[in-house]
């Protein structure tokens, strides 16, 4: 005979029907006998019929068509080139985008490229033809896609290039999971996409990443670090030397190089280096003077004299560059970095220094929490 | 005969014309849905003055991506989807904002309840559900009464399956407990 502590973890499952059917009997078994687990039972039961019966449609106070139209028509004029219309009476003033590439072959050409492609196998055809690939859209100019020029939309497959030049930009759907715009002189290859990894390439220029999916999906490799999307929303840039700047908006963005790896949160900022990997995170609000200190001290082996500038000049919003240097810099300067940080921000309850300096696994983890950098688990709240 | 001439659903061909650049068409399908919209987003941030903001979020990015709708499911189910993920990029940005290093060793200041019960008055289930912890009460919106599935949440939250449970059983508990039962 199963006991109500038994039962009583089980009957969430029973009501929303995922137990197998031998535990389904046993609950059942358990409730015809027992007016305790039966009352506890109906209450979740009656709990959810009232939930699920709440309505489905609730008004908006008013109407939000006329804003939701303004902001079609604004979105409208961004995209397309001055001048063109779009319209409320019925007819197609803006029709989405579909594949227009300039160079359209000529028939004869078509004809022999078809033989040639034959000639070149499954192989060729599986690999290049039907290489995995996403959409692609104009935003402004003539961006390059491949060997074409993108007029309209198109597709960018697997170890294509898109290059845009001063005049140019381009919109990049990532899968089905997000979207990168793509600023003007950039040159941004696909080098991944798979539903489990979409990857890309960003060797000059600046894209806009926004992604909604799980952390880990998208990637992006540039010449000084790997840029992995934690859920986030986001700017990367690129200059000719390889260094990069990253602006993260919503979300986070993970960092990494060789063994270097920091997360940079919403609303914080990351340089890049060739030879160094990504320096230490900043909040967006840092003073020009903090900056120059971190670059000193990331890049330009500024040592004792670039921290003692970073620590004089930080504020309560720049706890995020202390906590990346806490375990960066050497053991000597740690109690001076922990000791600055609990000045700007108070310690969570119960952590205390010796235990963050020994790296206490809770302690540690309590910090985190409490500077909202647990990424793990930032939606258990 | 081209696929469009056997379309017969009115609401296959809006989706159609509007996919083709017309506003009006869309403007209908707007008026058709946006009570089911709104209610979700509201729902899920219990704040009238950002459910609008978020239900227009919604159309417009619905109207950016409508060309992406391939027909395979209901377009009704789409755009909840859609508005769905409008509102969790919005709650996870909002709460990393709100967040930021607060001078307090309160760990409850973190916990987001927009209507805070007022103890010893029972409350009605809507306001009970508004006052319930962030992930708890997106869990429950989603799983209860939008009909999502566990691994679809964890899917859409970025979070295991398993932590949805979890947050479905402390919305309950949390529910019983606000409503005295």
């Amino acid at each position: 005979m199963s006991t109500c502590s038994h039962i009583e973890p089980l009957l969430e499952d029973y009501l929303d029907g995922a137990l197998s059917r031998e535990e389904r009997q046993v609950v059942e078994r358990h409730l015809h006998g027992c007016a305790t687990c039966r009352a506890s039972f109906d209450a979740l039961r009656l709990l959810q019929a009232e939930t699920t019966a709440l309505p489905r449609r609730v008004a908006p106070p008013h109407d939000l068509w006329p804003t939701i139209e303004a902001r079609l028509t604004e979105r409208a004029r961004e995209v397309d080139a001055p001048g063109l219309p779009i319209g409320r009476n019925g007819q197609a003033d803006r029709p989405p985008r579909r594949s227009a590439m300039r160079r359209r072959p000529a028939r004869w050409l078509v004809a022999v490229l078809a033989v040639l492609l034959v000639s070149l196998g499954a192989w060729w055809g599986t690999r290049v033809l039907f290489a995995p690939s996403w959409e692609i859209a104009v935003l402004e100019g003539v961006p390059r896609v491949g060997a074409g020029l993108l007029e309209d939309t198109g597709r960018l497959r697997r170890g294509e290039w898109v290059e845009t030049d001063a005049t140019s930009s381009a919109r990049l759907e990532v899968g089905m999971i997000g979207n990168v715009e793509v600023g003007p002189n950039t040159r941004l290859q696909l080098l991944q996409a798979r539903p489990s990894e979409h990857r890309l390439a960003l060797t000059s220029g600046t894209i806009h990443a926004q992604i909604w999916a799980p952390p880990r999906l998208f990637f992006v490799e540039t010449p000084s670090a790997l840029a992995i999307d934690l859920g986030c929303e986001y700017t990367l840039s690129v200059d000719s030397t390889g260094a990069g700047l990253l602006h993260v908006t919503s979300g986070y963005v993970a960092l990494e190089q060789g063994e270097r790896a920091t997360i940079v949160p919403a609303g914080a900022r990351a340089v890049t280096r060739p030879g160094y990997g990504p320096g230490t995170p900043f909040d967006e609000s840092a003073t020009p003077a903090l900056q120059r200190a971190l670059t000193a001290f990331d890049f330009e082996g500024g040592g004792t004299e670039a921290l003692d500038l970073v620590l004089a000049e930080a504020h309560p919003d720049d706890a995020i560059t202390l906590w990346d240097l806490l375990y960066r810099v050497p053991a000597a300067q740690q109690v001076r970095v922990y000791e600055r940080l609990a000045a700007l921000v108070p310690a969570p309850s119960g952590v205390t220094r010796e235990g963050m300096l020994r790296e206490d696994a809770a302690m540690v983890h309590a910090w985190r929490t409490y500077l909202r950098l647990d990424v793990e688990n930032w939606w258990e709240f | 005969m081209e696929q469009q001439d056997t379309i017969t659903d009115p609401q296959q061909v809006l989706v159609r014309r509007a996919q083709a650049g017309d506003t009006a068409a869309f403007e209908q399908l707007y008026r058709t849905h946006v009570d089911r919209v709104y209610a979700l987003c509201f729902r899920m941030v219990a704040d009238e003055e950002r459910a609008v903001r978020l239900t227009q979020d919604a159309f417009v990015r619905a109207w950016e991506h409508l060309v992406r709708f391939r027909a395979e499911s209901a377009f009704s189910t789409w755009l909840y989807r859609v508005a769905s993920n409008v509102v969790l990029m919005d709650l996870r940005s909002t709460r990393r904002r709100n967040a930021r290093f607060a001078a307090t060793d309160d760990p409850t200041c973190f916990e987001e309840t927009t209507h805070a019960p007022t103890p010893g008055l029972a409350m009605d289930l809507e306001q009970a559900i508004a006052a319930l912890p962030l992930g708890a009460r997106s869990v429950l919106v989603l799983h209860e009464i939008e009909g999502y599935r566990h691994d679809e949440i964890a899917d859409m939250m970025g979070i295991a399956a398993g932590t949805s449970k979890a947050q479905l059983h402390r919305a309950r508990k949390l529910l019983k407990k606000m409503l005295n039962r």
